[in-house]
């Protein structure tokens, strides 16, 4: 029972840094991002490739996995961040796609979907099994504090107004004399690099990786994550997530009452209820469970003319 | 006979009351013009006739037919047509499937057609142009083609010359005054320019803030000298 | 010269899905990503029709174009007809989550393993070095006279003026008389049995299982896209362009990136000429 407490916790630690991501992305910024398993996968198979193929650490996988997201967010986000919403997230949508056929394929980079087998882990010396699950946990659990910690502060301070500014109304904040496009760009930059150094634990954590890891299901459950939570609220994606999660987990437990059906049958029931429950969410609290906190609005400092001496 | 009566009429757009009880008739045969300065709700009120707008109290009746329970779709059906003031032909459609499926339903489509061609016959060489290739009179031609197609008792007219040079001005409201006397029809229409409009009306309303200040013969109205005066409530 | 049929092939399959995308786009002004969902539907209903069934391919094909236009209407009304004021972002959103919740009930209903039609095996037909198998031609042939038949539907009937009409102003159109639920409800079924016609098709040339939902979602959204988003004959055009690229990928690379092509077809659209060959600019929420 403990060891699979601590499991659920390392995951729900991982999807808490995606759903924070996603949110900086979507919930303040406005900017539906579809590619989430993508830049997840990205980070995932930098990271394992570099401490396997180049014997690098696990932090300099992380360093590569987070540098791979980055980069990968800043050509996407140049290249298509001035479309409008419902074409952002289909071009978003089909760069994970994208990704993960290329994972696919080049499978003497990738190992195809036989899979990336990765023996480095985040812990500081092997003392056996559980030792190593709960080193990896707490290795998890600080990144996603330090990721909570770090959008709180973004999302309090002037900077996330703004951001939130741009969400509402792009004119606004443009007259005001900011380059609107230079904002989202940083906000997705910084989310897509922080969804890879999910991916990045994730890899270490999971040890072996196939692209079928970084797929449609998840990216549903982060959106959920995010919606659910309570888009723009910080701790909502954090609650949003470890909802998310425990539902997903929690249904597992549900197997057996419902032993008529096949592992297939039970397996599709549960993205079915998560499917609807999403557009319940969105339907009828699109608030999430915690709502934005109201801040004080961005008031333009009034200019008085130059005083004639 | 009156066609159209308003009695005490208000109206607004779900926020407070626009229109502060307004009467108005306006006959068959003869236009009708209300006139007014801005933001005084000449628009409002003839959209609360159309539909577009809440009617809010007082009434409103075509033929002695209620007006008020009914959608815009319905009181097009039953007689009152609207045209609005821009947006008001489909871009997409040639001026002739614009005419068509402005009569919608009728068996006679074809003959309709004619017979509103022969009204309006300086629409004739574009018939078949897409209409959102017109340039604005030929447009404000087609929406009036377009109004009258389902062969309505009275024509709600919203600006018809907003953005027209002074020449396209003129002949608009010409061709809506002939309209009037040829087709017996009635028509009440919202123009800014109040000295055009009153020479061809039959009748007019001053609105100022939601409310009648003025109401008789257009040719008197015109001769009131203090006719500027009037639009800012100076006058009693 | 055989890369050419087979992408007329994918082209048939694809631009009836692609004419309804477009059709549920300009009606609504959101993307309905359920597209796919709804393809996947129409192939299992013929599916079901055929092989359990035993009925002829072309009553599935019937019933499958019935049971879409019922499952569109169904989820019009319940899903997306309340939130019609929101976001196109949110409406996509919803649109990829519904597609996912219909995925996962044929899955549950049907299971995972591939199906197909129980059709009478009939050889190619050979001629001028080519092997054309029959279900090919089939195809083709049914694809292009139901995109003839909605084209001329809309541009010479009535009710495909009033669809135009509606389309165009829904505000106009109400003032100016027409019926504008009515008319959005008959744009509904028609784009409703034209996703049941592709799902029948794809049923003939392909496999039928539930992941065909992400297979053919992206290459109708890049059809539509490509032709210009609000015009059935571009949407048409659009699904023989994405017809070749796949088919000139598959050649030239691997065929894995086929699923590939119809993103970056989308992605250079969007950057380089959004409004796709015949489209109209349309003001999007």
């Amino acid at each position: 029972m403990d060891a699979y407490l601590v499991a659920i916790l390392t995951i729900a630690g991982i999807y808490v840094i995606l759903a924070l991501a996603l949110n900086l992305q979507f919930g303040l910024t406005g900017l539906v991002n579809f590619g989430v398993v993508g830049f997840f996968g990205l980070g995932a198979y930098a990271s394992g490739i570099a401490t396997e193929s180049f014997h690098a650490p696990f932090i300099g996988g992380l360093a590569v996995a987070m540098a791979t997201g980055a980069l990968a967010g800043a050509a996407l986000a140049l290249l298509c961040l001035r479309l409008s919403g419902d074409f952002l997230a289909i071009v978003t949508l089909g760069f994970a796609e994208t990704v993960r056929l290329i994972f696919n394929n080049e499978d003497w980079l990738t190992g195809g979907p036989k899979g990336l087998l990765i023996m480095t882990r985040p812990v500081l010396a092997d003392f056996g099994r559980t030792a190593n699950a709960w080193m990896v946990l707490g290795v998890v659990l600080t990144g996603a504090v330090l990721t909570l910690a770090l959008m709180l502060r973004l999302a309090g301070t002037p900077y996330g107004r703004v951001l939130r500014a741009i969400r509402e109304d792009e004119l606004v904040p443009a007259t005001l004399g900011k380059n609107v496009f230079v904002y989202r760009l940083q906000s997705f930059v910084i989310g897509s690099m922080l969804m890879a150094a999910a991916g990045s634990l994730y890899a270490h954590y999971v040890q072996t990786i196939t692209p079928d890891n970084f797929t449609t299901p998840v990216a549903i459950l982060v959106w959920m994550s995010v919606i659910v939570g309570g888009p723009g609220n910080m701790l909502g994606a954090v609650v949003g997530a470890l909802a998310v999660v425990t539902i997903y987990e929690g249904s597992r437990f549900l197997t057996p009452w419902l032993g008529f059906l096949d592992a297939e049958q039970v397996s599709a029931l549960r993205f079915i209820v998560i499917g609807t429950a999403l557009i319940l969410v969105i339907r009828f609290r699109p608030e999430g469970l915690l709502p934005e906190p109201r801040h004080t609005p961005v008031v333009p400092a009034t200019r008085r003319p130059a005083l004639k001496g | 006979m009156t066609l159209l009566r308003l009695q005490n009429l208000r109206a607004g757009y779900g926020g407070g009351d626009i229109v502060h009880g307004v009467d108005l008739e306006v006959a068959p045969g003869e236009m009708v013009a209300l006139v007014g300065p801005n933001g005084a709700g000449k628009s409002t009120l003839l959209k609360s006739i159309a539909g577009v707008a809440k009617v809010t109290g007082g009434t409103l009746m075509l033929d002695d037919k209620d007006l008020v329970p009914l959608s815009p779709a319905a009181r097009a059906q039953a007689g009152a047509a609207f045209m609005p003031q821009d947006r008001n032909v489909f871009r997409t459609l040639s001026v002739s499937e614009n005419l068509s499926v402005s009569a919608w339903g009728c068996k006679d489509i074809a003959q309709r057609r004619e017979e509103v061609t022969a009204l309006l016959p300086t629409m004739r060489p574009y018939m078949h142009k897409r209409a959102g290739g017109l340039s604005g009179g030929q447009r404000q031609m087609v929406a009036l083609a377009m109004a009258l197609m389902a062969r309505p008792r009275v024509l709600l007219v919203d600006e018809p010359t907003a953005g027209l040079s002074p020449l396209l001005v003129g002949e608009m409201l010409d061709v809506l005054h002939q309209l009037a006397a040829a087709a017996t029809l009635g028509i009440l229409i919202v123009e800014q320019n109040a000295r055009a409009a009153l020479e061809r009306a039959d009748r007019a309303l001053v609105l100022v803030d939601g409310r009648v200040v003025r109401a008789g013969s257009a040719a008197v109205l015109a001769q009131e000298p203090d006719f500027g005066a009037l639009f800012f409530g100076e006058a009693a | 010269m055989q890369m050419f049929i087979n992408a007329l092939a994918t082209a048939a399959i694809l631009a009836p899905a692609a004419v309804a995308f477009t059709l549920i786009f300009t009606l609504f002004r959101y993307a309905n990503f359920a597209a796919g969902g709804f393809v996947t539907v129409g192939a299992f209903a013929a599916w079901t029709l055929n092989a359990p069934l035993g009925l002829p391919l072309w009553a599935g094909g019937v019933g499958a174009m019935g049971v879409c236009a019922g499952a569109v209407a169904l989820s019009d009304r319940v899903v997306f007809r309340p939130l019609r004021g929101r976001s196109g972002g949110t409406l996509l959103l919803v649109s990829i989550a519904l597609s996912f919740v219909i995925e996962n009930i044929i899955r549950f209903g049907f299971g995972a393993q591939v199906k197909g039609f129980d059709l009478p095996l009939t050889g190619p037909l050979v001629f001028a070095g080519l092997r054309v198998p029959k279900e090919t031609l089939f195809v083709i042939a049914v694809s292009l006279v139901a995109t003839l038949a909605v084209g001329a539907l809309l541009s010479f009937t009535p009710i495909g003026r009033a669809l135009r009409a509606v389309a165009d102003n829904p505000s106009l159109a109400n003032v100016r008389g027409l019926p504008v639920p009515g008319v959005e409800a008959f744009g509904v079924i028609v784009a409703g049995a034209l996703f049941g016609l592709s799902g029948t098709l794809v049923g003939v040339d392909l496999a039928i299982d539930p992941n065909l939902n992400w297979a053919i979602a992206i290459p109708v959204i890049a059809a539509a896209i490509v032709g210009g988003l609000g015009s059935p004959l571009g949407a048409a055009i659009g699904a023989v362009v994405i017809g070749l690229a796949e088919e000139l990928t598959a050649a030239h690379f691997t065929p894995t990136y086929k699923g590939a092509v119809g993103f970056v077809v989308i992605a250079l659209v969007l950057l380089l000429r959004p409004q796709g060959l015949l489209g109209i600019k349309v003001d999007r929420k």
